[in-house]
């Protein structure tokens, strides 16, 4: 921060001819060859007080970050509640989920859904209280998306998995393998729009694998400047369509991809633009 | 530059004369001009973290009134061919307005069928909770696992009193059960106790299974109909250049995909940023997948004719930013250059340099947790780690190396990784007990060198000065050009009246 503050100073020296104070410091996270970068909130720097963080997942309002807490020493793993904006909102335990905690997180609307084991707990988006679970198909089922009707779980070494639950809780979910695309799988999200599933890899290699919905490999995308990805999410702003991956780096972030409002952050194009 | 400052910073120190009312002008350029009336509509219509942007600032009123005028010159220099009405940026629009209809239609039928849902769907469904199911039909194929509940009912009641294996015919159809698996009786029977929660997930189930049905037919009526280019899209992954912009990728029943246009549905997956692909499964992909979203697009706007009009004007109104952010491009963004010497000059004029903390240099192995025990093994035999094969802490490696870390801070590190590095003392090699960075991948380390607290150097300066030269650059040229287009269009703000209108101009809609 000293740095840039002696740049700035350094900067308007320099050169007067501005509108008002230059802003120095803009975040420039890493971007992919093909998707834009438009959102980034440090984890650790937001609340979190370790970089154990693993998976996400999006109510329709806020982010759930999963939290291993077991790995710092606690009993059980947290969840964190961030806004759309990265604002730490909230927190509160997992029910008996030890280690690494809950993984990845899905929703359909009602539940939120995680797995520590082989069983898939789920918890109320609207009390936040655990209600229920079910098994899975891997232990711990890490990556999680949901698109509707059916769940996709995949894990380090695993295919991708298609399974149903049939609402009964305690039961055993029915699954079969739906893709061999994904490459060592610790998150999942399911696009709508795209009409397919994303899949962050935990290889170390920035791979985020995009499978069509006959489980067939669209395509392999890198995403640079990340390494080690947990969890994925979709939070759909509408119109916009926002991919969320949660980055285990140094710290533990989440970045979210699609439309570029960074314009908005320039001082006199910024006054120009909003007022399109 | 001098007639912007001016309305800027004196606005309303000019005592105005007259009684303007909302139809006297505010802004006048040579093309356009800006009423009272209108500058008051278009702030209250602003959303509110736009006019915070002005809010905040020591003159909201003058700042926002000079916006306006650079906005409307703005307006005018995208109106043509270049930027607004470009292929691209009106490919780009499109799929806006397909995507905006793909969510609106499919909140409207959501919508619709879960109203639709009877008490008798909820009796049913209670019926056959808990039975999952396999089949397969001569139109469907093979199918599942699915819940009972979510197919047909006809469909349901007669899978569930068949054994596997058997068939049934309905309307025409021939079903063949496979397989079924039913959750333990007891299990089924706590659900259904909580009541609440059980009529909420049922609705869910029968609402999403219906409109994901429903959505799947839309799409194979597309994909029966589509004919995708397989030679073209070959080429165009390959050598883009060669091809007519015109040529075809992909048509169907009621529309088609030209290569320009394709350009355009990439840019808008990019949202801007170029992107040249080099995978056709990606191509066709997006080309089957904007085909689907085009004949949804094409019912909503049948059947919602009024909200589709809505969706258009802010697909309009997003071809107007994206056609704003390639004028600034082009006229700002391209035009910057931070060259090294700029930098190098920046750094020699710094009245003080900062100092840089301690930061250590450490020496890694990375291992998955299945092979932990062995790589502890080689260090306990006293072998060399680094033989073990496995590279290092990748976050952290310095370029080309393998093992060796760049130079690393302790707010960097992982927090028990940080504590100890930084508490070995100058020559202590010893490999330190693993730490568990992320899940199941082991990262053993030792020390190689302590780098001590030291005046930053150009290179460790180098990106943070770059950066901010940039803006300020940035914010330069764009001053420039704002002037420049001032003078172009004789920008002309109504002093004499600014300073007898109501200070809110939230009022000046209804002067």
């Amino acid at each position: 921060m000293k740095i840039l503050a002696l740049v700035s100073v350094m900067a308007v020296a320099a050169f007067a001819m501005t509108d008002a104070a230059p802003q120095i410091g803009v975040t420039q996270p890493g971007v992919d060859t093909w998707l834009e970068e438009i959102a980034y909130f440090d984890l650790e720097g937001g609340g979190i007080p370790n970089a154990y963080t693993v998976g996400c997942g999006w109510d329709g309002v806020d982010f759930w970050i999963t939290n291993g807490a077991g790995q710092a020493g606690s009993s059980t793993g947290m969840f964190y509640i961030f806004d759309h904006d990265g604002i730490l909102t909230d927190s509160f335990p997992q029910v008996n989920a030890p280690g690494w905690g809950l993984r990845d997180l899905c929703c359909d609307g009602t539940y939120m859904y995680g797995s520590v084991s082989s069983s898939i707990d789920y918890y109320d988006i609207t009390t936040r209280a655990k209600v229920g679970n079910f098994i899975g198909p891997i232990s711990p089922n890490r990556a999680l998306a949901y698109d509707g009707t059916h769940f996709y779980t995949s894990s380090f070494s695993t295919d991708v998995y298609q399974l149903i639950w049939d609402g009964v809780s305690g039961s055993t979910a029915a699954s079969t393998i739906w893709s061999t695309a994904a490459t060592s799988a610790y998150g999942a999200a399911w696009d709508a729009l795209g009409d397919c599933l994303w899949v962050t890899s935990a290889n170390g290699s920035g791979i985020l694998d995009q499978i069509a919905a006959d489980g067939s490999l669209i395509a392999h995308h890198t995403l640079s400047g990340l390494s080690t990805m947990g969890g994925a999410t979709m939070a759909g702003m509408y119109p916009v369509n926002e991919l969320y991956v949660l980055a285990q780096g140094s710290p533990d972030a989440m970045h979210g991809y699609d439309v570029n409002p960074v314009a908005l952050q320039r001082d006199t194009w910024g006054s120009i633009k909003v007022l399109f | 530059m001098i007639k912007a400052l001016a309305v800027s910073a004196v606005a309303f120190l000019l005592a105005g004369c007259g009684s303007p009312n909302g139809n006297s002008w505010l802004i006048r350029t040579a093309t356009d001009e800006v009423s009272v009336k209108e500058a008051g509509i278009r702030w209250i219509e602003m959303a509110p973290e736009a006019r915070i942007r002005f809010l905040s600032g020591n003159n909201p009123v003058g700042d926002f009134v000079t916006a306006l005028g650079r906005n409307s010159m703005v307006t005018e220099e995208i109106d043509n061919e270049t930027y607004l009405y470009s292929p691209v940026v009106q490919t780009m629009r499109d799929c806006w307005l397909t995507n905006s209809s793909f969510i609106a239609y499919t909140d409207s039928i959501t919508s619709q069928v879960r109203e639709n849902i009877s008490e008798g769907d909820l009796s049913n469904y209670r019926e056959l909770l808990g039975k999952i199911v396999w089949y397969s039909s001569e139109t469907e194929g093979q199918q599942g696992p699915e819940r009972l509940p979510e197919l047909g009912w006809a469909v349901a009641f007669a899978f569930d009193s068949m054994d596997t294996g058997s068939t049934v015919e309905i309307e025409g159809l021939v079903y063949t059960l496979d397989s079924v698996v039913t959750s333990p009786r007891h299990l089924i029977d706590e659900t259904l106790a909580d009541t609440d929660r059980f009529v909420a997930f049922a609705i869910n189930s029968l609402a999403e299974s219906r409109v994901k049905r429903h959505l799947a037919s839309l799409k194979n009526t597309v994909l029966e109909s589509i004919n995708i280019d397989s030679a073209a899209v070959a080429t165009y992954c390959t050598r883009r250049g060669s091809m007519e912009d015109s040529a075809i990728l992909a048509s169907w029943n009621s529309g088609s995909i030209s290569v320009l246009e394709f350009d355009g549905i990439t840019t808008f997956l990019s949202i801007g940023r170029p992107y040249t692909t080099t995978s056709a499964s990606w191509v066709s992909h997006n080309l089957n997948n904007q085909a689907r979203l085009s004949y949804i697009t094409e019912i909503y706007a049948e059947e919602n004719p009024d909200d589709f009009i809505t969706i258009q004007q802010e697909a309009n109104d997003f071809a107007v930013d994206k056609a704003s952010e390639l004028l600034y491009t082009a006229n700002v963004t391209n035009m910057v250059v931070v060259p090294d010497s700029m930098v190098l000059e920046a750094y020699s004029v710094m009245d003080s340099i900062p100092m840089m903390p301690e930061s250590r240099i450490f020496e890694s192995v990375a291992v998955s947790g299945d092979v932990l025990d062995e790589a502890l093994a080689m260090v306990n035999n006293g072998d060399d780690l680094l033989e073990f094969g496995n590279p290092g802490y990748r976050e952290f490696l310095a370029p080309g190396t393998e093992f060796l870390s760049r130079q690393v801070y302790p707010t960097e590190l992982p927090q028990s990784m940080e504590t100890t590095l930084f508490l070995l003392e100058e020559g202590d090699s010893q490999w330190q007990r693993p730490i568990e960075v992320v899940e199941d991948l082991f990262v053993i380390y030792r020390l190689v060198e302590i780098i001590p607290p030291h005046t930053a150097s150009f290179e460790e300066m180098y990106e943070s000065i770059k950066l901010g030269l940039l803006v300020h650059l940035e914010e330069q040229r764009t001053m420039e050009w704002i002037c420049e287009l001032e003078q172009n269009y004789d920008l002309q703000i109504n002093h004499e009246i600014l300073g007898d209108l109501p200070e809110d101009p939230s009022l000046w809609g209804s002067l």
